[in-house]
């Protein structure tokens, strides 16, 4: 099924009066996604377009709710057949004004869809989720320093992962993944304001717009012309313009996030200098009793180093032009293809070896001078883009990786606001995000409601989560773990604390599915 | 705002005809049982022999007026949860039912198109013995 055409098909939904699109929006989605295998794309958007100008034709003329003995039947007019009022012909709107319109919506909408559909690279790097650092935090930030790593739950598998995620597990210092990229040219802190960077105009983009707008005002003019009305001309004037207007609003505006997107490359595809990939072996050593009650210590050996936090997410004495990664393949998959950690569940036909706990490999690579000089003058975004596919092209040349990509519907989950509303409070003036978790409680400080989404604190068994609070702007909070014979679980611990609530639910989200891929060859 | 009027007596029926073909169709597919709203699109077009097909904006317009005017009600999620959804992490899908006034209008309505054939029948049979 096209994401587009559900986007689409979505995007009318939405336009739909308030009481009507809470009320059967969702329903209309789902018979939309069932129907349209059967019944085509176009019929089902014509009837949604229709369904759009009779609510708003109703709300407009009889207020939100229609009276009902206007929408009573009379002779000539029936019942519910998209004639819900007699409107009198002398002062309101004829067939010529409800087809004109409907063009320009219909044209209005089209042009929405395909500027949300115009591929960007950036737009797509912008939704590179939160990373869980070397320290057992989280680096959120868009433009924060290179991110690190540490994939804690991957190493207890014994463990509620949910429990873990909450402070209530294990320490994070001896998990067994490190993602340490190097590259971190000077100049760039964590995020300072204002979250992602509006999208910048292309060429084919501009012409698209440009298209499309000079389509609505040639539609635009031709209906005035045949229509001199004072009232008409400036009801199609503002449509022209509405529709103008939300043409190069789209453009410019940032994409929002719903989950991460999968990375794909457009050209060939950047190497690194050098890469060495050799298997790597815990050496095992005495762990710590862990916090959680009653959990058997399943852990295997954890890495003996412990990497310095300083140094902007890099290992102690790591140069910045390095990249360094200790962890299973599809670590690295994650990595290349953009996808936050514990995202298993979008990568499909992996043979057991790829996730499996035992075989971790370590990966070294140096990007090249010159390559490395270029990228010091790119957005982080697009620095973490350029690093990811230094990596596909490694796994490619190493892995032996072959991929193609599918949309699938998912198991997901929904964070919405909880009954009794958000105890969330909204971050101070100039605080950098950062989401902490230590041994008893997880602190988010200046952090959006779409990086708690994309962290993988809230993805136990790597689903992924659609941030539908409807919650902008960044906020503090503090997650108290309860430790005890029978702890509540994340899930509770954050509708108590936060207000907000993880509700089971299904998405369409691309996944990678392997063809192919080889254990990698030693150098 | 009026209060809305509940097609609960023949008169209030009778106001509410004649009834679109959508509405017309969207009541005779509950007569069958508790539909969800795909599973009424299909029993239109499986009652009409796939000649008629409404789609989800066109069904919904249509539920939403029913709903207000009392001719079909939603099936309480209690008696519908395990049965209306694919997937058991999903949200189950509103069911609708047939209320007896809904049934009275379309029992009307039904009565009203017996009219309109009879008349029609005659008619085209007059018709046919002027032309020969």
């Amino acid at each position: 099924m096209s994401t587009l055409q559900r986007r689409i098909y979505r995007a009318v939904i939405s336009l739909h009066p308030a009481d009507f699109r809470n009320q059967f929006g969702r329903d209309m989605a789902r018979d939309f996604d069932d129907a349209l295998g059967q019944r085509g794309f176009t019929p089902l958007l014509g009837d949604a377009m229709l369904s759009l100008a009779r609510q708003w034709k109703a709300r407009a003329l009889t207020g939100p709710e229609l009276d009902p003995v206007l929408a009573q039947s009379a002779p000539g007019h029936p019942f519910l057949a998209g004639q819900y009022v007699m409107v009198d012909e002398g002062s309101s709107l004829t067939a010529f004004d409800l087809a004109s319109a409907s063009v320009l919506s219909i044209l209005l909408i089209l042009t929405i869809g395909v500027a949300a559909s115009i591929p960007n690279r950036h737009a797509i790097a912008d939704l590179q989720s939160a990373r869980v650092s070397h320290d057992g935090g989280i680096d959120t930030g868009h433009n924060g320093p290179p991110l690190a790593a540490n994939d804690s739950r991957r190493e207890h598998p014994g463990v509620d992962p949910l429990r873990t995620a909450a402070g209530l597990g294990v320490g994070p210092q001896h998990g067994p993944a490190y993602l340490v990229r190097g590259f971190a040219p000077p100049g760039f802190g964590p995020r300072a304001t204002g979250g992602p960077p509006a999208r910048p105009i292309t060429l084919a983009h501009a012409l698209v717009q440009l298209t499309l707008i000079s389509i609505i005002i040639w539609i635009t003019s031709f209906f005035l012309r045949r229509s001199p009305g004072v009232t008409r001309k400036a009801a199609l004037g503002a449509l022209g313009l509405l529709g103008l207007a939300a043409s190069v609003a789209f453009g410019q505006a940032p994409v929002p996030p719903t989950h991460a997107q999968i990375l794909h490359a457009t050209a060939p595809l950047p190497s690194f200098e050098v890469a060495t990939i050799k298997p790597w072996k815990p050496i095992t050593m005495p762990m710590p009793v862990p916090v959680q009650v009653g959990m058997p210590d399943s852990r295997p050996a954890g890495p003996p180093r412990k990497i310095d936090p300083m140094g902007g997410g890099r290992a102690a004495g790591q140069r910045a032009d390095r990249v360094h990664i200790i962890g299973q393949a599809a670590i690295l998959l994650q990595s290349a293809f953009n996808l936050p950690l514990d995202s298993r569940n979008q990568i499909v036909g992996a043979p057991g070896w790829v996730n499996s706990e035992t075989d971790r490999y370590e990966v070294q690579a140096k990007i090249d001078d010159s390559l490395f000089a270029a990228m010091r003058t790119m957005t982080p975004a697009q620095q973490r883009e350029q690093v990811a596919l230094m990596e596909q092209s490694l796994l490619a040349d190493r892995f032996k990786l072959k991929v193609h990509f599918e949309t699938r519907d998912l198991p997901a989950f929904a964070l919405v606001v909880a009954k009794g509303g958000s105890k969330l409070t909204p971050a101070k003036e100039g605080e950098s995000p950062q989401l902490s978790s230590s041994s008893d409680e997880t602190t988010g400080t200046a952090v959006t409601l779409d990086d708690f989404a994309h962290s993988p604190l809230l993805r136990p068994d790597g689903r992924i989560v659609i941030n539908q609070t409807g919650l902008k702007g960044a906020y503090d909070f503090t997650i108290k773990g309860e430790p005890g014979p029978d702890p509540p679980s994340f899930f509770t611990l954050i509708e108590e604390q936060l207000g907000l609530k993880l509700v089971p639910t299904k998405t369409s989200v691309e996944v990678i599915v392997i063809d192919s891929i080889e254990r990698p060859t030693e150098n | 705002m009026k209060p809305v009027p509940h097609a609960d007596t023949d008169s209030n029926s009778n106001d509410l005809l004649p009834l679109s073909p959508a509405t017309l169709h969207v009541l005779l597919a509950l007569t069958g049982g508790d539909l969800h709203g795909y599973g009424i699109m299909l029993e239109v077009a499986r009652q009409s022999g796939g000649s008629y097909k409404i789609g989800p904006g066109t069904l919904y317009d249509n539920i939403k007026k029913l709903l207000k005017l009392g001719l079909v009600e939603e099936v309480p999620s209690s008696d519908s949860h395990s049965k209306d959804t694919s997937d058991s992490d999903a949200e189950p899908r509103r069911r609708y039912r047939l209320t007896k006034p809904g049934s009275a209008v379309l029992a009307a309505e039904t009565e009203r198109l017996t009219a309109v054939l009879r008349v029609a029948r005659r008619g085209l049979r007059l018709h046919e013995e002027r032309q020969s």
